[in-house]
């Protein structure tokens, strides 16, 4: 398993530039709607808040590792003891990343649900780490899990949108349907470098679209 | 809806009630327009004055009237911020 494999020789360090950029967003959202918890004690506002935190660390984790390996390699310290080297930094790098991202995804997918039984947070989380580190591939096993997560949780902006037709609902359907179209390209790019480039435009039109939301809550 | 929840949307609709009137308003009508009884409305109007959200002025028979401050406004513009972003995530 290894995400070096994943990117075009041309795209190393702009997926590190993207991946601090989806850091800073997911970060933000995830701080005010602690904030909105704080002010109204809206349960929801809380539970969302913690899982926009768990995506934005493993944002930073999978930048921080990136450019770990990259400036080793472009360091040409390829000789074998380095290669083991940086394949141990981007195996650690990669299963914290998977980690904190299904889990930040579970947590999001619990809020949809709008379940207030704490158990089924539990149970879809404890169910989607297991299935990861127990495959034989991790890695498509965790873009699988999230493309079907995403799907959910996308659906049920849209569906929000359909009962609330708004720029703000509607900036916000078309963000998560983007991360999860993203996230389906990341399940292909395992075998083909281009669609990981795509997946990263796709997710830097997610986090464009939550940044106009941002604007018109602010407006 | 938890009690806290409740708290800040009934202080949303007094000093909006409040602005309403052109930024002067009566406890009478804040009662009333709010939906409160005396003792909510006495315990609400100090927890606004101690947070600084509005103040309280008296004409010369002593009759009290309330104006929202800078504060106060930031406060209504801070809830419909809140409330725009939660319904934006589908939190409500």
């Amino acid at each position: 398993m290894s995400t070096i494999l994943m990117s075009p020789d041309w795209f190393f360090g702009y997926d590190v530039l993207f991946e601090l950029f989806f850091f800073i967003i997911s970060l933000a959202i995830a701080f005010y709607a602690l904030k909105v918890y704080h002010a109204t004690s809206q349960k929801l506002a809380q539970y969302f808040g913690f899982g926009f935190l768990l995506v934005a660390s493993s944002y930073l984790v999978q930048s921080i590792s990136n450019y770990l390996v990259y400036s080793k390699l472009n360091a040409q310290i390829c000789i074998m003891a380095n290669v083991s080297s940086v394949s141990v930094v981007d195996a650690i790098g990669t299963y914290a990343y998977m980690l904190l991202m299904i889990s930040g995804f579970t947590v999001l997918l619990f809020v949809s649900l709008k379940s207030d039984k704490m158990r089924t947070l539990w149970i879809l989380l404890s169910v989607s780490i297991i299935a990861i580190m127990l495959s034989k591939n991790p890695l498509y096993t965790f873009y699988l899990l999230s493309s079907i997560y995403l799907a959910f949780i996308a659906w049920n902006f849209v569906e929000n949108y359909l009962k609330n037709k708004q720029a703000m609902t509607l900036t916000v359907a078309l963000a998560f349907i983007f991360l999860w179209f993203g996230t389906f390209h990341f399940l292909i790019s395992v075998d083909h470098e281009l669609f990981y480039v795509i997946g990263h435009i796709l997710g830097l039109c997610a986090y464009i679209m939550i940044l106009i939301n941002w604007y018109l809550v602010r407006k | 809806m938890s009690g806290k929840r409740g708290r800040i949307a009934i202080m949303n609709d007094m000093l909006e009630i409040i602005r309403n009137k052109n930024n002067k308003a009566k406890p009478t009508n804040i009662m009333y327009k709010a939906n409160l009884s005396h003792e909510m409305l006495i315990e609400y109007i100090t927890e606004l004055m101690q947070k600084k959200f509005i103040i309280e002025t008296k004409d010369k028979e002593g009759r009290r009237t309330y104006s929202l401050t800078d504060k106060g406004y930031k406060f209504l513009t801070d809830y419909k911020q809140m409330q725009g972003f939660l319904a934006s995530y589908d939190l409500n």
